[in-house]
């Protein structure tokens, strides 16, 4: 009850401010409350002459901030973003600020905006933020902390502010901006703010570029040791593959690209990752004739384990794809889906994507069950991530194990169910996957 | 860094505006060694902690300090005068440490729970200028100098912290613009409060009666309704062993009936000689009963209760004191102070003698009290008892109910006969006229609460009261016809909870007068001995804890300009006049590349030569470094015109 009715409120108050002009930096927020402290000691003029230091204080306040109309900077502004960035993993991309003007434009400052989506009703009602239940009564019940944490998550990622070189007159600049993104699938850029101080460097204004642009998040991965999970190995070769012109695993040097939660040591292209500060790994091209599938069960209600399990979906499917395998995601959307990557197929990024964009489906398990024992003539093994531990998931683990195909099945659950679950598969415990994982 | 000379500066203002200029000098000496001593100490989370809340404790410490001398110090005032010094320790540790900013947990106690880091921080070096300036001006004094300097070391504290955005000349224009109109803008607030003051005085005195005038006071008499009268306690009395109490302390008395008010003729006040500091005698008479009166003025001019037979004043904190012909003792220039003796007799000896006022009755009132005289046969030989007698049948009140056009007392004498001590002093004192005796209308308060407790009486508001003196028999003799029980019926009225706040003032009271009674010098050694206890175990302390030299020890050269090959290339100097006209190069961008960028592309052949000085290990001939030396000091020459003509920068480079 009361959450509904204070939801509008909350959406209103945490809204950003489109028409902001300025913006405090942290010596204007220092002279904030001096000037109150300054107003309240400096009220009786007989007994205190702080209400000069009053003075002077509120007339910097209003002179830097009227000074912010006479400097505007004059440049524009084109933002580059990569192609996928992955979740919880610091990226950098670079936007390029062009100076139109005839002056030298120094003491930028560049901050990227991205759109800021409050939650729904619905999810404001229903989803809890993380540990909710160890604050304190009061949080509890106004719920204002559970609706900035949805709100970060619906926005989805946070930007670095970043200082703007100086650019002379009619030059340009690139920028690198770092981010984080805090969730998978795809997060909204809207806006890129310009601030330029005044002469005091108390306030800054904002030159304002709508600069609405799309990306798309991988989902998280965690860090294993690929080998333990091939059970199946080179021996098996099915026809009808086409595209390959060798056997085993090819020196064919492709790109770089940012290191990656679960890449193997041994690609680490050590000299750019000296360069850039930051792992980067070589890229080849693949050639393998081992075929695998990854069956992801993805109709778990509680968003938190169905996460993980496509997290741990990504994980999996990167590992098993870096060395040697043509690869099937087997995942449920309104029916069973295949989707294979390798040997000239489709690229893992293809399954990647669908991984980052997928949502709970309400279809029942025994689908996937149907479609993976259609398909599981042709395997040499098969990894299943459940993402729960009903009785439909349970006849599915069941029901693939006994198909013969090397299996190995990963169950997400909290710590309660850990212990009901067979010896001969693999509990994730919610809060500890990393630490099962590694000691895998 | 940013604040050195500016924050000494700004603790030396404060020392000399408030006055604590002793402990000012040494702590801006501490706070700029802090640039001269190459050691920090290499402190955590948990030191600053425990310094945090050694702050918090001394800031409550303080807190009730001044609120139990507030007599003695203006709480604000003091208080924010001392937050330097009280703040001091931890900007000082912070600065001694090897952390630049204070972690916000160390400060809010509530952050220190939280279970994610804490990211921000506070410089402390800004909080404590800030701090030193705001304390500076809560004194009076220097109000000419005040402004500039505050302002001027605002402006050097800021000036660090300007953008290269803008030239000098800029922030110069900016700050003097705030200069300006800040001196207008305080000066426009001074006078506003000054004209608004004026006003908020004539109106306040319009609407506001002081009670304790001895020229005029005004009564109640004539108000409808119930009257309302506190429980607070005002002052006590403490009589000696084997002394007496008086039964009542005068305040001033009165001989002119105005309206529902009382007045006195003759305006003049004497001022009464010393007879020693702090000392005045009234009356010379050997007979008298010793008291010590517990009150504390809170105003510089205040009428002083004492009985009507006071022969000496004694410790009064007042410089001068002026008595008239009614009994009202004024003290000027009174300080705070909880206590002041009397030596009394028990007569009314300080009220002066009768004039022509003291027989004056309005004619309306003549036919009135003539006929009630008459009928009540009062002007027998006994005229005082008669009155008594007379007065036995009216009822005690605090409530009246009167129509507009009924005069007050002849109300009270002839039909309601029941009000309160002003109705019963007032009537008495005209019927007493009306009898040809003199008679006057004194007000002061009744001596008559006992507290165990404190073994004093206590003097309320609510005993606040008004009697009758009649001169018979060649002295000033109390009429006081207020029936007896009008104290009973006044004490029936206190709140439930009177005991618990007369048990706190009380306390108060007690603390107050033992605090008074302290004095520094016999606690001087034991202070003396702590602080030398404690200042060896805080040396120790100090240093035995972990430091670390910021001074580089393994190199033996003493200029570290020297430290890397090639660094006397003349083209640095190239760089920085490049730098300074505003180019700066990113983090990372290659030197030639920002050359390019900024428009000077010809330079590269020149950066060639100066890098081929820095890393070539066969080095550069001494002919290269010569012309390189020549090209650079052309270029900086040609850069210097064109950067004065700024249309001569060369466009960009595609």
């Amino acid at each position: 009850m009361f959450r509904d009715r204070v939801y509008p409120a909350y959406v209103r108050a945490m809204r950003p401010r489109l028409r902001r002009k300025r913006q405090g930096t942290d010596r204007s927020q220092a002279l904030g409350p001096l000037i109150v402290f300054c107003a309240v000691l400096g009220l009786n003029t007989d007994e205190s002459l702080v209400y000069q230091l009053f003075a002077f204080l509120l007339c910097a306040i209003l002179i830097s901030r009227f000074s912010l109309r006479l400097s505007k900077p004059n440049v524009s502004v084109h933002r580059k973003l990569p192609n996928y960035a992955t979740a919880d993993q610091p990226f950098e991309y670079q936007i390029i600020v062009d100076n139109t003007g005839n002056r030298t434009e120094a003491d930028l400052r560049l901050v990227d905006i991205p759109l800021v989506q409050p939650p729904t009703r619905q999810q404001f009602r229903t989803e809890a933020e993380p540990g909710e239940t160890s604050r304190n009564a009061y949080d509890q019940f106004i719920g204002f902390h559970r609706f900035i944490y949805l709100q970060r998550r619906n926005t989805g990622i946070t930007i670095e502010p970043a200082q703007v070189p100086d650019i002379a007159r009619k030059s340009h600049v690139t920028v690198r901006m770092q981010a984080t993104p805090s969730r998978r699938g795809l997060i909204q850029l809207s806006r890129t703010h310009i601030l330029h101080p005044d002469p005091l460097n108390l306030y800054e204004g904002i030159t304002r570029f709508e600069n609405p642009e799309t990306m798309l998040i991988l989902p998280k991965r965690y860090s294993i040791n690929a080998k333990v999970f091939l059970p199946g190995g080179r021996h098996f070769q099915p026809g009808g593959i086409s595209a390959s012109w060798s056997i085993g695993e090819s020196d064919e040097f492709v790109s770089l690209r940012d290191y990656r939660d679960g890449d193997s040591m041994r690609k680490i292209h050590w000299p750019s990752s000296a360069k850039q500060n930051k792992p980067v790994v070589r890229e080849f091209q693949d050639e393998y004739f081992v075929r695998q599938a990854l069956v992801l069960d993805n109709t778990c209600v509680i968003s938190e384990q169905l996460e993980e399990a496509i997290s741990i979906a990504a994980t999996f499917l990167l590992a098993l794809n870096n060395s040697d395998s043509m690869l099937d995601l087997i995942y449920l959307a309104d029916q069973a889906e295949i989707l294979t990557s390798g040997r000239g197929t489709s690229a893992i990024n293809e399954q990647l994507e669908t991984l980052a964009t997928l949502k709970r489906s309400d279809e029942s398990a025994s689908k996937l069950l149907n479609a993976s024992l259609e398909h599981i003539k042709k395997l040499s093994g098969c990894i299943l991530i459940l993402s729960g531990w009903s009785n439909a998931q349970k006849d599915l683990a069941d029901s693939l194990s006994r198909s013969g195909v090397p299996l190995k099945v990963f169950i997400i659950t909290d710590e309660r169910t850990a212990n009901d679950i067979p010896a001969q598969y693999v509990p994730l415990p919610i809060n500890r996957i990393q630490e099962v994982l590694s000691a895998l | 860094m940013k604040l050195r000379y500016v924050q000494f500066a700004a603790l030396l203002f404060w020392g000399l505006q408030t006055d604590l200029l002793l402990w000012a000098i040494p702590m801006g000496a501490v706070w700029e060694a802090r640039f001269f001593i190459n050691r920090r100490w290499n402190l955590e989370k948990r030191d600053f902690y425990q310094i945090a809340d050694l702050t918090t404790l001394f800031f409550v410490g303080l807190c009730i300090f001044l609120y139990a001398n507030r007599t003695e110090y203006h709480f604000i005032t003091a208080l924010v005068q001392w937050l330097p010094i009280l703040f001091f320790p931890l900007v000082l540790v912070l600065g001694y440490s090897t952390t630049d900013r204070m972690s916000l947990d160390v400060l809010f106690y509530s952050l220190r729970r939280q279970k994610q880091p804490v990211t921000q921080a506070w410089d402390m070096d800004y909080f404590l200028f800030g701090l030193c300036i705001v304390a500076a001006g809560t004194n009076m004094e220097g109000a000419v100098f005040y402004f500039p300097i505050a302002a001027s070391l605002m402006a050097l504290a800021l000036f660090p912290l300007r953008s290269s955005r803008y030239k000098l000349n800029g922030w110069v224009l900016a700050v003097g613009l705030i200069f300006l109109a800040g001196f207008m803008t305080h000066t426009a607030i001074r006078g506003t409060h000054l004209e608004l003051k004026k006003r908020a005085q004539v109106w306040i005195a319009n609407w506001v009666q002081q009670r304790s005038n001895p020229l005029k006071t005004q009564t109640s008499i004539g108000a409808v309704g119930k009257l309302k009268i506190s429980d607070e306690i005002l002052f006590r009395v403490s009589v000696p062993d084997g002394g007496i109490a008086p039964r009542f302390l005068q305040e001033a008395s009165y001989d002119l009936p105005s309206g529902n008010s009382w007045a006195v003729m003759n305006l003049k006040f004497t001022t009464v000689q010393h007879e020693d500091d702090f000392r005045w005698r009234l009356i010379d008479d050997q007979q008298s009963y010793p008291l010590d009166i517990y009150m504390e003025f809170d105003r510089p001019l205040a009428l002083i209760p004492i009985p009507a037979g006071t022969r000496l004043i004694n410790d009064l904190p007042a410089i001068d004191i002026q008595r008239n012909d009614y009994g009202a003792i004024q003290g000027s220039g009174m300080v705070p102070s909880p206590r002041y003796q009397v030596e009394f007799g028990f007569d009314n000896q300080i009220n002066g003698l009768p004039n022509k006022a003291d027989t004056y009755v309005p004619k309306t009132k003549q036919a009135l009290l003539s006929r009630l005289i008459a009928t009540n046969n009062l002007s027998a030989e006994d005229p005082v008892q008669s009155l008594y007698k007379f007065f036995s049948d009216f009822r005690y009140s605090l409530y009246q109910d009167l129509s507009d056009q009924d005069d007050p007392i002849e109300h009270f004498l002839d039909s309601s006969r029941k009000g309160h001590c002003e109705y019963f002093a007032s009537a008495t004192v005209l019927m007493l006229r009306q009898m040809g005796i003199p008679a006057r209308y004194v007000i002061g308060y009744a001596v008559q609460e006992y507290d165990p407790l404190v073994g004093m009486y206590i003097v309320r508001q609510r005993h606040a009261h008004s009697w009758a003196i009649a001169f018979v028999g060649d002295q000033w003799q109390v009429v006081d016809t207020t029936p007896a029980i009008w104290a009973d019926t006044e004490s029936d009225q206190s709140s439930l909870i009177q005991p618990a706040l007369d048990l706190l003032a009380n306390l108060n009271f007690m603390y107050a007068v033992w605090w008074n009674d302290q004095q520094l010098s016999d606690y001087e050694n034991y202070l003396l001995f702590i602080g030398l206890i404690l200042g060896l175990i805080l040396a120790y302390r100090i240093f035995t804890s972990e430091q670390i030299d910021l001074k580089p020890t393994h190199t033996s050269k003493t200029d570290s300009d020297s430290e890397f090959l090639g660094n006397e290339s003349p083209f640095y100097r190239l760089i920085e006049r490049l730098t300074v006209a505003g180019f700066n190069r990113a983090k990372g961008e290659l030197p030639a590349d920002w050359l390019k960028r900024i428009g000077y592309g010809r330079y590269v052949p020149m950066l060639v030569t100066h890098q081929k000085w820095r890393f070539d290990p066969l080095g550069v001939s001494s002919e290269d470094k010569a012309e390189l030396t020549s090209q650079v000091d052309a270029s900086i020459e040609g850069l210097n015109a064109d950067l004065d003509d700024e249309n001569q920068v060369p466009q960009k480079l595609k």
